[in-house]
C-alpha cells in the first residue's frame, strides 16, 4: 500500500511537472508543433508551424471547428497560446481567458479592474496576447500593469505597476518569457513618454532591470537629442521582441521619436528611436544597435518583429537578424554585432534613394512633414506595423504583409502637456482606391522579391507560414486565406465576417492540426473536415 | 486653409478638368488667440482625431461637415460627448473610449466655435430647387422622401452629411466627386459607385456599380438595379472605371441659378 501511494505521489509529480511549461520547453518550441508556447512560436520569432497535416494537397477541406466570441466589444488582436490542451489568449483591453482547445469552451477568465479615466493615447484598448512560463500565465495591461496569473484558475499571483498611465504610459504587447524573467515593452509613443524595456522576476513580479530606449544625460547617445527633448522623446517598445538564448540576446524593436510629424525641437539622430536594439537579459545593458531611420518625423517606427535566421550570406554561414521596416525598407544585419549585410526596399517608397554601405538611407530633400501637407510613400501606418512576418525553414523565404499606400504628412506646432498627444501633426491618407496591399516573399539573403500575392487593401493581419508548404495571412474585408508558400498562388480562402487585425498561429490536439486566427469579433479554429 | 489644397490633390488623382475649384471660401486666417483655453483644447484634439473625415477646418471630407446650425445627432452636449466617445454604429463614425467627458466638452466648445467661422454661403431658393430636382428627372436614379429608383445615392438627409461645395461639384461633375465609403465591410474606404466592366467566361459583359468588393470576390448592380456576385478567378476580365460616372454630369444641363436652387435644395434636406 506504501508503495502503491509513492508510485500515485509520483504519477501526481510528474504530470505536474509535464505540464509547466519551463523556460526550456519554450527555448526548444520546435521540439513540440502541436503546441504554441510564445507569441511568435519561437524565440526566433519565424512564426513557422512544423506541422504538414494541412498541406497544399488539403488546404480546400479546411473549415471552422469551433469559434469563441468576444464578450466585450473592442478590436481582437490576440495571437492565441496554447499549451498542454489549453489555449491563452488576450481579449481586449485586459482580459485573459483560458480555453479547451478542443472545444472552444471557456475554462476560466480573469479581467483586472480598468479605471474609467485610463488613457490610450495614439492607438485602442487592445492587447496582443499572453506569455506562459512554468505554472502561470502574464499579461500588460492597457492601466501599464503586468500581472501574473496561475494558469489553472486565473487566481492573480501578483500585479505589478510597470509605469504612470495618467502620463500615456500602457502596454498593448504581449510579454516576452525567458529564463525566470518576464520581458515587457510600453506603448505611448504620442504622449511624449520616455520609453524603456523592463524585466521582471517570474515569480516575485520585482523589476529585475528597466533599459530606457532614450539614453539619459551623460550617457552615450543622449548628445542625438537637442536639449530636454529626450525627456518626452517616445521610442515606445509596443510589440515584442526575440531572443537568442545561445547568444544570450535580447532583440527589441524601437519606436519612433516624439512629437512624431515634427523634428524641428529634437534636432539629431534621437537615438535609439527606431532602432533594433541587442540587449543582454541577464543584466539589461545594451550590446549594439542599429538605427534604421535616424530623426524620423514619419511615425516610421522600428517596432516589427526581428526574426532570428541563420543565413549563408556571401559563402559564410551568419546569425543574422532579418526585419521589413515600417518605412519600407528590409535589413538583415548580423545578429552577433549589428553590422548591415544587406538592404533593399520591398514598397513603393519616395523618401530615400536606397540605403548606403552602412545600412543608412540616403535621403531625398523635401520629404519631410509641411504645413501645408507633403505627399510622402509609405504612409503613416508604414510599409508594414506591428503585425507578425514570418519564414519558412522548407522554403527559405521571408514573408511579409505590405501596405501600399501614401499620405500627405502635416506638420505643426506642439507643447508637451503631460498625459496628452503630443504628435506636431498628421497625416490625410490618399482616396482608398489609390492604396492596396500584398503579401510579398522576400529572399532572405538579398531582400529581391521573390513573388507577390495581391489583396485589396492595406492589410493588418501578420502571417504564418507551415511546413505543409502554406502561407496563411488574412485582410481586413474578412479574408483568412492560404496561400502557395512556393509560389504565392491563392490554394484556399474563408470569408470570416470581421477585419482581420492579428495573427495566424497553428497547434494540434490527437494529430488534428488546427490553424487559428481572431476575425472580427471571434477567434476562429479551423481544421480539416473528414 | 489645408482643405483646399487637398481637394486638388484628390481631384489630381482623379484626373478631372482642373477648372473646378471647389472652395469658394474666402481665407480666414484663424489663430489660436481667436480661442477660449477650452476651445484651444478641443482644438487640438479635434486635429489629432477628427480631421481625418471632418476636413482640417470641420467643413467635411468622408464625414460630414461641422459647419451647420444643428448637429443631428448631437444636438446638445451630452449627445455630442456620448458620440465622440461611443461612435455611430452603421457610419465610419468610430468610438473612443478614452476621450473624458471633460475632453468631450472641450472638443464641443471648439466644435460649437469653427460652425460659425467661414460659414457657406447658400444663395439658390430650395422651394425652386425641389422644382429643378423633378423635371431634371432626378428621380429616375435617386430616392428622395422615399420616391424614385435606388441606383445611386439615397438623397432624403444628402444635406446632413454633404455640404454644398460638395453637392454642387457632385451635380456639375459627378465622377469628380464619388463618395468614399466609411463602412469596415467595404475595405479600406474605396469609392462607391464606382462603374466597373465585368466580362464574364461565356463572353456576358456586364457593367454595373460596385457594390462591394475584397480580394476574392466582387458585387455589382447594373443600370436596372440587377445585383450580381462573382469570385474573380471565375470571370474573364474586371474593368474599373475610375474617374467616370454613370450620372450624365449636368454642367450644361442647368443655367447658374437652377445649380444653385438645385444645392439650396438639397442642402435643406435633412439639414432642417
Amino acid at each position: 500500500m506504501k508503495r502503491l501511494i509513492s508510485i500515485l505521489s509520483l504519477l501526481n509529480f510528474s504530470t505536474v511537472l509535464f505540464s509547466q511549461v519551463t523556460y526550456q520547453r519554450i527555448a526548444h518550441a520546435d521540439q513540440e508543433s502541436h503546441n504554441w508556447l510564445t507569441y511568435s512560436g519561437n524565440y526566433a520569432s519565424t512564426r513557422f508551424s512544423d506541422l504538414n497535416q494541412i498541406n497544399t494537397t488539403n488546404v480546400d477541406k479546411l473549415a471552422p471547428i469551433w469559434i469563441y466570441q468576444l464578450k466585450s466589444p473592442g478590436q481582437f488582436e490576440c495571437t492565441p497560446l496554447v499549451a498542454d490542451k489549453i489555449m491563452y489568449i488576450s481579449e481586449p483591453p485586459s482580459t485573459v481567458t483560458a480555453l479547451d482547445v478542443a472545444t472552444g469552451r471557456k475554462i476560466w477568465s480573469y479581467s483586472p479592474e480598468i479605471p474609467k479615466d485610463v488613457k490610450c493615447l495614439g492607438f485602442g484598448p487592445v492587447n496582443r496576447g499572453v506569455a506562459i512560463l512554468d505554472n502561470n500565465v502574464y499579461i500588460g495591461t492597457i492601466h501599464a500593469h503586468l500581472i501574473c496569473l496561475d494558469a489553472k484558475s486565473g487566481v492573480v499571483k501578483w500585479n505589478t505597476v510597470v509605469a504612470d498611465n495618467q502620463l500615456g504610459y500602457a502596454i498593448t504587447c504581449a510579454p516576452v518569457a525567458i529564463d525566470n524573467k518576464i520581458i515587457i515593452g510600453i506603448s505611448g509613443g504620442e504622449a511624449g513618454i520616455r520609453g524603456f524595456i523592463d524585466a521582471y522576476d517570474a515569480k516575485t513580479g520585482a523589476r529585475s532591470w528597466r533599459l530606457y530606449t532614450i539614453p539619459g544625460k551623460g550617457e552615450p547617445g543622449n548628445d542625438t537629442w537637442e536639449g530636454d527633448s529626450w525627456k518626452t522623446g517616445g521610442a515606445p517598445t509596443w510589440v515584442p521582441g526575440s531572443y537568442d538564448k545561445d547568444l544570450n540576446l535580447l532583440y527589441w524593436g524601437i519606436g519612433n521619436p516624439g512629437p512624431d510629424w515634427n523634428g524641428d525641437h529634437r534636432k539629431g539622430d534621437n537615438l535609439y528611436s527606431c532602432s533594433v536594439l541587442a540587449i543582454n537579459p541577464t543584466t539589461g545593458k545594451l550590446a549594439w544597435h542599429f538605427q534604421f531611420t535616424p530623426h524620423d518625423t514619419h511615425d516610421w517606427d522600428a517596432n516589427q518583429i526581428p526574426v532570428l535566421l541563420d543565413l549563408t550570406v556571401k559563402g559564410v554561414l551568419r546569425k543574422t537578424l532579418a526585419t521589413a521596416n515600417r518605412n519600407g525598407f528590409y535589413y538583415l544585419l548580423d545578429r552577433k554585432t549589428g553590422e548591415f549585410l544587406a538592404g533593399k526596399a520591398y514598397a513603393k517608397q519616395t523618401w530615400a534613394n536606397g540605403l548606403d554601405a552602412k545600412g543608412k538611407p540616403m535621403l531625398i530633400p523635401g520629404k519631410e512633414p509641411t504645413e501645408k501637407g507633403n505627399l510622402i510613400y509609405p504612409s503613416l501606418q508604414g510599409a508594414t506595423n506591428w503585425f507578425s512576418p514570418s519564414y519558412s525553414k522548407a522554403t527559405g523565404l521571408f514573408y511579409v504583409s505590405v501596405r501600399e499606400m501614401g499620405s500627405l504628412y502635416f506638420k505643426k506646432e506642439v507643447e508637451y502637456s503631460p498625459g496628452q498627444f503630443y504628435l506636431g501633426g498628421g497625416e490625410q491618407l490618399l482616396p482608398g482606391d489609390n492604396a492596396y496591399g500584398a503579401v510579398k516573399a522576400l529572399d532572405p539573403v538579398t531582400g529581391n522579391i521573390k513573388w507577390e500575392f495581391k489583396i485589396q487593401s492595406p492589410p493588418w493581419s501578420g502571417l504564418l507560414s507551415t511546413l505543409g508548404g502554406l502561407v496563411f495571412g488574412g485582410t481586413i474585408e474578412g479574408n483568412f486565406f492560404a496561400l502557395d508558400a512556393m509560389t504565392g498562388k491563392s490554394k484556399w480562402q474563408f470569408q470570416t465576417g470581421g477585419q482581420i487585425i492579428s495573427n495566424p498561429m497553428s497547434f494540434s490536439l490527437g494529430g488534428q492540426q488546427r490553424i487559428a486566427i481572431a476575425a472580427g469579433n471571434s477567434l476562429m479554429v479551423f481544421g480539416l473536415i473528414k | 486653409m489645408i482643405k483646399p489644397h487637398l481637394y486638388h490633390f484628390s481631384f489630381l488623382l482623379i484626373i478631372i478638368a482642373s477648372s473646378c475649384n471647389p472652395s469658394n471660401h474666402p481665407e480666414h486666417k484663424l489663430t489660436d488667440h481667436d480661442l477660449s483655453p477650452i476651445e484651444l483644447a478641443g482644438k487640438k484634439m479635434f486635429e489629432a482625431n477628427c480631421v481625418r473625415c471632418h476636413g482640417m477646418d470641420g467643413s467635411g471630407l468622408t464625414g460630414p461637415s461641422l459647419k451647420r446650425p444643428r448637429l443631428r445627432r448631437a444636438a446638445d452636449i451630452n449627445s455630442f460627448t456620448a458620440i465622440v466617445q461611443n461612435g455611430i454604429m452603421g457610419t465610419g463614425m468610430p468610438g473612443n473610449w478614452s476621450i473624458t467627458d471633460t475632453e468631450g466638452h472641450q472638443l464641443y466648445a471648439y466644435i460649437n466655435f469653427i460652425k460659425n467661422q467661414d460659414k457657406e454661403s447658400i444663395s439658390g431658393d430650395p422651394v425652386a430647387g425641389k422644382l429643378v430636382y423633378e423635371h431634371s428627372n432626378c428621380n429616375t436614379c435617386h430616392v428622395m422622401q422615399g420616391e424614385g429608383i435606388s441606383i445611386g445615392p439615397e438623397l432624403t438627409e444628402i444635406g446632413a452629411s454633404r455640404n454644398a461645395t460638395y453637392l454642387r461639384q457632385a451635380i456639375t461633375d459627378p465622377a469628380a466627386t464619388l463618395p468614399e465609403s466609411t463602412d469596415f465591410d467595404n475595405g479600406y474606404g474605396f469609392s462607391l459607385y464606382l462603374p466597373v466592366k465585368i466580362k464574364t467566361l461565356d463572353s456576358t459583359e456586364i457593367t454595373g456599380l460596385r457594390i462591394n468588393e475584397d480580394t476574392y470576390t466582387i458585387q455589382v448592380k447594373d443600370a436596372m438595379n440587377n445585383y450580381y456576385s462573382f469570385y474573380k478567378d471565375q470571370v474573364a476580365s474586371i474593368e474599373k472605371l475610375y474617374g467616370q460616372s454613370i450620372m450624365p454630369p449636368y454642367k450644361t444641363k442647368l443655367s447658374a441659378t437652377e445649380l444653385e436652387n438645385l444645392v439650396a435644395y438639397l442642402s435643406k434636406s435633412g439639414n432642417q
